[in-house]
């Protein structure tokens, strides 16, 4: 085992995955490397690991690359509106974007990338979902300041601009969950 | 979910702070003259309905040229796909209303013709809160109009404490519209197969990620065009508050309610949908054949009530007089208010006509509004309800003391 954790190999594939999961799905190559040296050095160590990921320039990229993956979608959804659905509502639904609660297919756990949650099936559903959450959202707070607040700096023209041009307040809200801002991070 | 779907059966949900056990006097419905047990439903349309093609001016010389494709008529010996239902010799009706039609030749419905709110801007939030609040301004959305009204009826009988009260009012859908939001309490029901979903978001969301994110908008095409994700007019029936289905199943449920002897009196639902950018005439074909259905389906379940029963459906604003290059129209001003129900002194377009020249447009765009809505509702509260005008002035729409309410609008 120890010849294992040693092999250049294992850093990489380390550093691979941490950067993928955190900045891009083709992370930068000088940053995986650096990741690399990193726990080759420390012979393991991961906070060093993250010190390094932390002090590059690429972690702090602004560009909302990644797509949330169900579950942090739906931790996302759940944390902006204030809603508390019933456990077996959550579980469905995440069943429904393709990610079982902690229930991987297979040993190598849920896919890191956009191509696993990037299908017309599981944009369909995270619409359903998003409306679903949008028509319980409470209050009548405006949709545009909910819009502000929750996005923030993220926002963009385009998204505010449909947001305040919506039919509906729960259309607008729906908009805020399934605008670009929200879905990445 | 947070929201609950009742089955038809009565469960009280109180509109505001406080339990049943606080109210010793519960509002009773005036009994205006001849004994009438009267009923008053609100429909509110929210997107901004285009009165000039729900009620178009045909006899109007400048209407064609505006309106050019989209424009309706009344042919006199052909009828046409687009052959609009003569009113009177001025004003037509579209041809999805049969029901209206055939109630206003009967005399028990009736249209305001450019009307307004106070509301002059172009937002559905603000003018949403506008139509339901009844504040002259928007960001009023602890309560509503029609809430308030029910506070202001004259009290009625002492209820003991702890006795089951039945409610007045009435939400009917799956969030009580903010008309009937407030403190008196309000029963809440909504069809149990009600979907929630918006057949217009997909549209928007296309608009949004063209310009933001390809990925996404690569998969929303893929999506709707495999027909994995629904969108406007392609949605099939799906008995949500924006389709025919569901504003008939809303309609049906509320008047059944209504009808009962010790059910409620004054009802309020919400359709939406209505804000048609685009291919304007196949959309309010849809539409307005849902409301077309719903006050049919009012008539049919009320029964012998719908003579002493009045159905408003009212709209944040109207839209441009000219067409767009879309086929649709864009947000205006003055636009249409439907009045229908065995109470209402029916028979007539109420309008005071601006035009339709370009000097006589709003902004040289709208159709203008020479009819405060509030009158109208007002003139309803009164002559109906036996509100007090003064009350309606201060509490029910304030800043509203020099809005007179309209008289003669029930029979």
């Amino acid at each position: 085992m120890r010849a294992l954790a040693y092999h250049p190999a294992t850093a990489h594939h380390i550093a691979l995955k941490l950067a993928r999961y955190f900045v891009a799905d083709v992370p930068p190559p000088a940053l995986v490397s650096a990741m690399a040296d990193t726990f080759a050095r420390t012979r393991g160590d991961l906070s060093a690991v993250y010190q390094t990921l932390l002090g590059s320039e690429d972690a702090w990229n602004p560009k909302l690359v990644k797509i949330r993956s169900p579950l942090e979608y739906m931790v996302a959804l759940l944390r902006a509106s204030g809603e508390h659905p019933k456990p077996n509502v959550i579980v469905g639904q995440l069943n429904a974007m393709g990610q079982p609660f902690w229930n991987p297919s297979g040993p190598n756990g849920f896919a890191d990338t956009v191509d696993a949650w990037a299908s017309s099936e599981g944009l369909g559903t995270r619409i359903d979902v998003a409306n679903l959450i949008a028509n319980a959202t409470p209050g009548r707070a405006d949709p545009r300041r909910f819009a502000d607040e929750t996005l923030g700096a993220l926002q963009s023209p385009d998204t505010r601009h449909a947001i305040s041009r919506a039919e509906t307040q729960t259309q607008a809200v729906s908009l805020a969950f399934l605008s670009p801002e929200f879905q990445r991070r | 979910m947070a929201y609950k779907i009742a089955s038809p059966s009565r469960r009280a949900l109180l509109g505001g702070a406080g339990s049943l056990f606080a109210w010793n006097f519960m509002p009773r419905v005036a009994h205006a003259a001849g004994g009438r047990d009267p009923r008053f439903v609100v429909i509110i349309l929210r997107g901004a309905l285009d009165g000039l093609t729900a009620v178009p001016p045909v006899g109007d010389p400048s209407y064609r040229e505006l309106r050019q494709s989209i424009a309706l008529a009344t042919n006199g010996t052909t009828k046409g796909p687009q052959a609009a239902l003569p009113l009177d010799s001025f004003f037509a009706l579209d041809p999805s209303m049969p029901n209206f039609a055939r109630l206003y030749h009967a005399n028990q419905a009736a249209v305001v013709h450019a009307c307004a709110t106070a509301y002059r801007d172009r937002s559905h939030f603000d003018g949403q809160d506008v139509l339901e609040s009844g504040y002259p301004g928007p960001g009023h959305v602890e309560s509503g109009w029609l809430n308030r009204l029910l506070l202001t009826l004259p009290q009625g009988e002492r209820v003991a404490p702890g006795a089951a009260a039945n409610p007045i009012g009435l939400a009917v859908g799956a969030n009580a519209p903010l008309v009937i939001r407030g403190k008196a309490p309000v029963l809440g029901w909504a069809p149990a197969t009600l979907k929630q979903a918006d057949g217009e978001l997909p549209q928007r969301l296309m608009d949004l990620y063209a310009h933001t994110d390809p990925l996404f908008s690569r998969l929303l095409t893929e999506g709707i065009e495999t027909g994995k994700i629904a969108s406007g007019m392609d949605v099939k029936a799906r008995g949500g508050p924006g389709d025919p289905v569901g504003m008939e199943q809303m309609a049906t449920g509320a008047a059944r309610l209504l009808a009962q002897p010790n059910g409620p009196r004054i009802a309020a639902l919400a359709f939406e949908g209505w804000d048609t950018h685009a291919q304007e005439i196949g959309r309010l074909t849809r539409l307005l054949m849902g409301l077309d259905n719903a006050f049919a389906a009012f008539e049919r379940e009320l029964g012998p009530a719908w003579k002493d029963t009045v159905v408003v459906a009212i709209t944040e604003f109207g839209r441009t007089a000219r067409v767009n290059g879309t086929g649709g129209t864009d947000h205006g001003t003055g636009t249409t208010m439907f009045l229908t129900g065995g109470a209402v002194r029916g028979g007539r377009i109420v309008a005071d006509w601006p035009g339709l020249r370009q000097n006589q447009l709003r902004d040289g765009r709208d159709l203008a509004a020479t009819t405060d809505m509030r009158a109208v509702l007002k003139g309803v509260a009164v002559d109906l309800l036996g509100a007090s005008p003064s009350a309606l002035g201060r509490d029910v729409f304030p800043g509203s003391e020099n809005v007179a309410p309209m008289r003669g609008l029930i029979a």
